[in-house]
């Protein structure tokens, strides 16, 4: 057995390139090996920014030998009447170099052959990686791929040089101008790029090591969080937490080093949304807490020896200081704008081509807003209506030009300094949560209804311009938009009819000059999709339950959400199995069927008047229950028909000959179905 | 070092690698790469090789002078090599070794940045280059140019004059920075800052600029059609210049900005195919 290691040495990677160029990595050589038939303990790979590696571990010599099945004539023209061998059937033997006592007949789809099994010796594996290594590097793919010499190829950055070893030969090849080698280069500065001949793939990582280069992500891991503990103790203050940062600059570095400086405590009073914005997502590093509170010490992560402690420390005072300051700039300077000046200004910033400015988008959202408030307090409703004016003023101040992340944000703390109440400044802060389904929906109320607003006025003018989603396209994100307005309604407890929501936002407007009708149905069929994703992917509600509950009715989507989920809870519940089985009788007669007229004098069996005074007895309970939205206690309810329709089932024939008898039967039918429907079509449940 | 030994001694350094150390280009550009040096030299087969120093405005980024390091002209030092040579990376560095940056006592990074001029159609892939947390250099490689796809792909590095003045020196000022000669950067440049600054914010008339970007469309498209595209490649950066200074006057919304981008883009592109067509002949 052998090792085979393969190093791809590569201008610096981006880390999202470098993740996924190792995953693929993996696969495809898993993929490929397998394929060729080649045997292996196991792919191991690692990487650095300037290294995509790639390990294979007890590699077989040579490939697997392989039984190959050829095929000849069929076996009717192969074989006569009496089963003797034709022409035919010699004459492939024999081109072969077999006799006809090889033949085997085999079955295909197209009848019954004559074959010969040939035994396929194996390759060296040598000679089969010379071919499969630069096709598997040529099927990498990046999220931006580039071009950078006359091969033309495409690769995530310049391609360097290659180190591929089969124990202690070089598995040879050439891919993009560069011919495979036993060479790799050590760290570019601290190594000073020099150039290391490995004799054999085990000792590789340790040649690496000895030239400032830790190639296992783990270990460079483990160095960063000795070096953030050191700092910790040093100066007594809580590393802000960031996994994305951390995993991202372990992948930015070769040989990490944790440094630590400060910043003049003045710009603390800079808010703390824009501080981290500044110095995490500009200068990749991480702040620090002491007692809850911001401390003008920082941490961050060099890819440097300790020599260079002393310059980096002060580089990146003075850079995070000039940071700083250009966001105290921002800050101050957009805190002397005035906000109704902004909203005046909106008027020229168009919101969608088609769909008017922001200006026209802002008084859409107050009236939705307003519609969205009418049964609470006049000072709440106040409130909601003036978030709504201010919501897309920030939009026009250089903060966020310079970082729209800060969307909402800006415009929340601008009009916190100016005083406003936290109903309304709270509210545009958060007004662009949630992100997504799994991101949190707003604290406050005021913030959810603005945020629903302004994605249900952007949704209705998507739906106008005829923007669309189909299978994977969805340019305008409005998959996202749909899914957190499910969310919202749901998770911010938001009563409201759909339709008329919707309609309110069609409204608004003005003249749309297409079928309301088709935009209307279109977008329900739109929100069913977001509804049943919601309740699927992110509340673990089963597809049969939404299929029950949907099969009733979708129109009030947190009522909808409240059946299904009631459904769900009691699902699992053995009374309530029972009862659904029951249904299932009670639906198979009444489905499909116009109402018909009932009369209870009718009722002539003992079984049938003991099911009706109860039902009526719990008709009148269970309505009061799913007029209180206590679905869960409507069922509880509803189960004690159970055993009353059993026996009205055992005992009573439905589908009797007597018109009028049969159909005052199954009119009842229909009245107590009619009742389970409050909740949901337990028919569509599986049990 | 000073400011004029930065650029002298990158001249110097590039000058001995094969550069054609070109005279800056004498109109209002944003950008290096917004010189003719750049933009058609790129084009073509022809291998090619030059550096020169670069003043580049922008106006949104003035700051009356009172910001350290944001000014709304500041000076780049743009080095082409057509094709990007095997030792891209090497070489540059070898650059910061001969300013007498020890890189071992320093922390020099590449971070992903792909460059993007909408206004040129040209882009391409490569890094910031941060030394200490500093950005110091853009290095890229050029992908496409007046929308077109180069071949061979030329590196371009554009070093922030002002970024390396900074690090040499260990100043967090530019005004602070010794040009040469006895003269500092505020000496030659802060009145400059604060003028321009004036100008850029609140002087520059909207109207007038309005009016003389439509007059300069009718004179590109004039020497378009002659054929003259040299000429019409000036007035394609003066409109990119009034664009920015409009932007500065905050005259311009969203959907106009996208529509002059577009317009000049297929100017530009034009022009290139002009360029190309000449070269062609050759």
């Amino acid at each position: 057995m052998s090792d085979y290691l393969l190093e791809i040495l590569v201008e610096d990677l981006p880390p999202s390139h470098l993740r996924t160029g190792l995953k693929q990595l993996k696969d495809i050589f898993e993929k490929k090996l397998k394929e060729n038939r080649i045997e292996f303990d196991n792919i191991k790979t690692e990487g650095t920014k300037r290294r995509l590696v790639v390990f294979v571990e007890n590699i077989s010599e040579t490939q697997k030998e392989e039984e190959e099945l050829i095929l000849g004539p069929a076996k009717k023209i192969a074989f006569d009447e009496e089963g003797n061998p034709t022409k035919a059937a010699m004459g492939f033997a024999k081109s072969k170099g077999k006799s006809v006592e090889d033949l085997e007949i085999v079955e295909t789809e197209k009848g019954e052959y004559v074959a010969i099994k040939e035994i396929k010796k194996g390759i060296k594996t040598e000679e089969i990686l010379v071919n499969l290594v630069p096709e598997i590097i040529s099927s990498l793919s990046f999220p931006k791929n580039m071009k950078w010499n006359e091969s033309g190829v495409l690769f995530s950055r310049p391609i360097r040089s290659f180190l591929s070893l089969f124990d202690k030969k070089i598995v040879n090849f050439e891919f993009a101008g560069v011919e495979a080698t036993n060479r790799t280069r050590g760290h570019r500065i601290l190594a000073e790029d020099e150039e290391i001949i490995i004799s054999k793939p085990s000792k590789y990582e340790e040649a690496l090591k000895a030239n400032f280069v830790i190639l296992k992500r783990e270990e460079r891991v483990e160095k960063v969080k000795e070096g953030f503990k050191d700092i910790k103790d040093k100066f007594e203050v809580e590393i802000v937490e960031n996994r994305e940062l951390l995993d991202e600059l372990v992948d930015m570095v070769e040989y990490p080093i944790v440094f630590s400086g400060t910043f003049p405590d003045e710009y603390l009073s800079i808010p703390f949304e824009i501080i981290e914005i500044f110095l995490k997502q500009e200068k990749r590093l991480f702040l620090t807490k002491k007692d809850n509170n911001l401390t003008g010490n920082f941490v961050g992560v060099a890819d440097a020896s300790e020599e260079a402690l002393p310059s980096i420390i002060n580089g990146f005072e003075r850079v995070v200081r000039a940071t700083l300051e250009d966001a105290k700039f921002f800050w101050e300077n957009d805190l002397k704008l005035d906000l109704d000046t902004l909203v005046e200004e909106l008027k020229d910033y168009s919101f969608e081509a088609k769909l008017g400015t922001y200006y026209d988008k802002t008084l859409r959202v107050e009236s939705l807003c307003e519609f969205l408030s009418n049964d609470k307090e006049e000072e709440f409703r106040e409130s909601v209506k003036k978030a709504a004016k201010y919501s897309k003023v920030d939009q026009l101040t250089e903060m966020v030009k310079e970082f729209p992340v800060l969307q909402g944000i800006m415009g929340g703390l601008y009009l916190k300094e100016r005083g406003e109440k936290e109903d309304v400044w709270k509210a545009v802060y958060e007004h662009y949560k949630p992100q997504n389904i799994k991101d949190d929906t707003p604290e406050t109320l005021s913030g959810r209804i603005l945020s629903l607003a302004d994605r249900m006025d952007s949704l209705a003018g998507a739906f106008i311009a005829g923007m669309e989603v189909s299978g994977d396209k969805d340019p305008f994100g409005l998959r996202r938009i749909g899914n957190t307005i499910v969310k919202l309604i749901v998770e911010g407890n938001i009563d409201v009819e759909l339709l008329s929501l919707f309609e309110k936002a069609l409204d608004l407007y003005g003249d749309i000059k297409i079928a309301k009708e088709d935009v209307v149905s279109s977008f329900f069929d739109f929100m069913e999709q977001r509804f049943r994703y919601y309740c699927t992917e992110y509340r673990q509600i089963d597809y049969d339950v939404l299929n029950a509950v949907l099969k009733t009715g979708f129109s009030n989507i947190l009522v909808d959400f409240q059946r299904a989920l009631s459904v769900q809870k009691t699902k699992p519940n053995e009374n309530f199995r029972k009862l659904i089985i029951s249904y299932k009788r009670v639906k198979n007669i009444v489905k499909d069927r116009d109402l018909l007229f009932f009369t209870e004098e009718k009722l002539i069996e003992k079984e049938e008047k003991e099911l009706f005074d109860l039902f009526k007895a719990v008709e009148e309970e269970v309505l009061k229950e799913v007029e209180k939205r206590n679905f869960l206690k409507a069922q509880e309810i509803l189960m004690t028909l159970r055993p009353f329709i059993d026996s009205y089932f055992d005992n009573v024939m439905v589908m009797v000959e007597d018109d009028e008898l049969r159909t005052n039967r199954i009119a009842m039918l229909q009245k107590i179905s009619a009742l389970f429907e409050k909740i949901a079509d337990f028919n569509e449940i599986i049990v | 070092m000073n400011i004029q030994e930065i650029f002298l001694t990158l001249s110097d350094y590039w000058k001995s690698r094969g550069c054609y150390i070109a005279p800056t280009y004498d109109m209002e550009v944003g950008a290096g790469t917004m010189s003719p040096d750049t933009i058609f030299r790129v084009l073509g087969p022809k291998p090619y090789r030059v550096a020169y120093m670069q003043p580049s405005r922008r106006p949104t980024d003035g700051r009356y002078g009172e910001n350290p390091n944001r000014v709304q002209k500041h000076f780049q030092y743009q080095v082409i090599l057509k094709p990007a040579p095997e030792n891209s990376q090497q070489l540059y560095i070898d650059s910061l070794k001969a300013l007498g940056i020890d890189l071992k006592k320093n922390f020099l990074s590449f971070e992903e940045d792909n460059w993007e001029s909408p206004t040129l159609g040209a882009w391409g892939v490569g890094w910031q280059v941060m030394l200490n947390g500093l950005e110091v250099t853009q290095f890229t490689y050029f992908q496409q140019a007046g929308s077109v796809d180069l071949y061979p792909v030329s590196l371009e590095i554009t070093y922030g004059i002002e970024r390396l003045g900074l690090f040499l020196a260990g100043k967090d000022n530019i005004y602070e920075l010794e040009w040469g000669g006895g003269i500092t950067y505020k000496d030659l440049r802060f009145k400059e800052e604060v003028q321009f600054s004036e100008f850029n914010f609140k002087e520059a008339n909207i109207n007038t600029l309005q009016t003389t970007f439509e007059l300069y469309e009718k004179e590109i498209k004039n020497l378009i059609e002659k054929g003259l595209y040299l000429p019409a490649y000036d007035y394609a950066l003066k409109l990119s210049h009034i664009f920015n200074l409009l932007d500065a006057r905050r005259a311009i919304s969203i959907t106009q900005r996208q529509k002059i981008i577009l317009t000049i883009r297929n100017y530009v592109k034009e022009i290139v195919q002009l360029y190309l067509e000449d070269i062609s002949n050759e």
